[in-house]
């Protein structure tokens, strides 16, 4: 039987993961099951609470520090991954976990992204992405289809094609990058523990819908489909069969082997030595 | 129709460990449904959801009752409960079905498809173990679970189907029309 099921331990539950705070998202919403995704993760791993920060940036998605009994930062908006790194970096004992949405992590907080993926460090961020600005009521993101008419703001659509958030990752360093789908909070959990535990930067890309702005999304339950390979540790070899995928493959596409990024232990030369340098 | 619920019904351990997580999940959806409602101010159906977790958990405890006189249940990671026919907790309620101007009928409709897909898993386990502590326990659970349809049903009858435009909102959260 393929599994890995152990004895019996009374471990943490998904509920102790939880905070006493209740989600406000709209009723449908995919992000009720991310965040159960995302405490049976952490309840598998057995993360110790006050060794996990989760930090998120803003909209309906960035909410998910305030659902979690983790240490939390809710960030300013994109600048989730620069204050992640900032806090791995310099605590590099801790489990960091990134949250945010396709807005956030793809517009706002692009630049942010690019480097976070090619600098590699030792994370793990979850974008929950519905292709729409849900929380300021349902304008177009970046990864919004470009005949998508139904906000005010574009009623002709955006126009530009959106952007492909696996394929970004990829073309970018990050060294594992998954794709999962709210509909199924346990395979989610899997990638979240997979992504946690691979070395360097990892995405997890989860399809979530707005059922609000976007209730044609509901239909994803039956568009998404498994990805149907193995991971493979090649970027080159998981780029050219991403560019095949449709947007709705789910599993993992890229377990790599770059080595993440580690700031210098100590300086590179002492204080005289530096004061020396602009002597006159 | 060969089903896909190898690791319930391969022992006792695992059939309980998945008739908890079945009943702890429906409670816990439930629950996030009630607080979701209530955040919405549908304080009807945010009430019956509350009910309806209430029931899951109490057959929760009793299964846990079940397991403590069984030995301990093992763990198993999230991704490895076989749930036949469903990604998730067959007794998960589906979020997708919710909408915040949703009526009891509706809510409701939810926990028929909850309750009966309930009832299929364990009838699925019963019918395929060849361990007859596992049969025995599935067909008794299996039997709940009918009970509980039947009881669904007849709440159903007090809450027919609302008429068209249910969900319109004068004052919509979509204002793109």
């Amino acid at each position: 039987m393929d599994t890995h099921l152990t004895e019996a331990a009374a471990g943490p539950t998904p509920q102790d993961y939880k905070s006493d705070v209740k989600p406000i998202w709209c009723p449908g919403c995919g992000d009720y099951s991310v965040l159960a995704g995302i405490t049976r993760a952490m309840a598998t791993m057995g993360l110790e609470r006050h060794n996990t920060a989760v930090v998120s940036g803003i909209g309906c998605s960035s909410r998910i520090p305030a659902y979690t009994s983790c240490y939390g930062y809710h960030a300013v908006h994109g600048r989730a991954l620069a204050v992640a790194s900032g806090l791995k970096l310099a605590r590099p004992d801790l489990a960091v976990l990134v949250f945010g949405g396709d807005g956030d992590g793809f517009s706002i907080g692009g630049n942010h992204f690019l480097h976070a993926c090619r600098r590699n460090v030792d994370m793990t961020y979850i974008v929950m992405d519905n292709q729409v600005y849900g929380m300021t009521k349902g304008q177009a993101s970046p990864t919004t289809e470009s005949d998508w008419c139904e906000s005010k703001l574009t009623p002709e659509g955006p126009g530009v094609n959106p952007i492909q958030p696996v394929q970004l990752a990829l073309a970018c360093g990050a060294n594992f990058v998954a794709r999962g789908f709210s509909g199924n909070p346990n395979e989610v959990a899997r990638l979240i523990v997979e992504g946690v535990k691979h070395p360097g930067f990892s995405v997890i890309h989860v399809l979530s819908p707005c059922v609000t702005f976007r209730p044609e999304q509901r239909t994803w339950k039956s568009t998404v489909h498994p990805y149907g390979r193995e991971p493979t540790d090649d970027p080159n070899e998981a780029m050219r069969a991403v560019l095949e995928d449709d947007g709705f493959g789910l599993g993992i596409f890229l377990a790599g082997n770059r080595r993440p990024f580690q700031p210098a232990s100590a300086a590179s030369r002492t204080i005289a030595q530096i004061e020396e340098g602009f002597a006159v | 129709m060969k089903t896909k619920v190898l690791n319930g019904a391969a022992n006792v351990g695992l059939f309980l460990a998945h008739a908890l997580e079945l009943e702890n999940e429906a409670a816990e959806r439930y629950e996030e449904l009630a607080d979701s409602m209530e955040a919405h101010n549908n304080v009807e159906v945010a009430t019956l959801f509350r009910d309806l977790a209430g029931y899951s958990r109490k057959h929760a405890a009793e299964v846990k009752q079940v397991a403590a006189e069984h030995g301990p249940v093992p763990k198993v990671a999230p991704w490895e409960f076989q749930w036949d026919s469903t990604t998730e907790s067959p007794e998960a309620a589906g979020f997708e079905h919710a909408h915040y101007l949703m009526k009891p009928h509706h809510a409701l409709t939810m926990a028929l498809l909850s309750e009966t897909q309930g009832n299929t898993y364990y009838a699925s386990v019963a019918a395929e173990t060849k361990d007859p502590e596992v049969a025995r326990l599935a067909r008794a659970f299996a039997e709940e679970e009918a009970q509980h349809v039947t009881l669904v049903r007849k709440w159903l009858e007090r809450y027919p189907a609302p008429k068209d435009g249910w969900d319109d909102d004068p004052d919509p959260p979509n204002i793109s029309d």
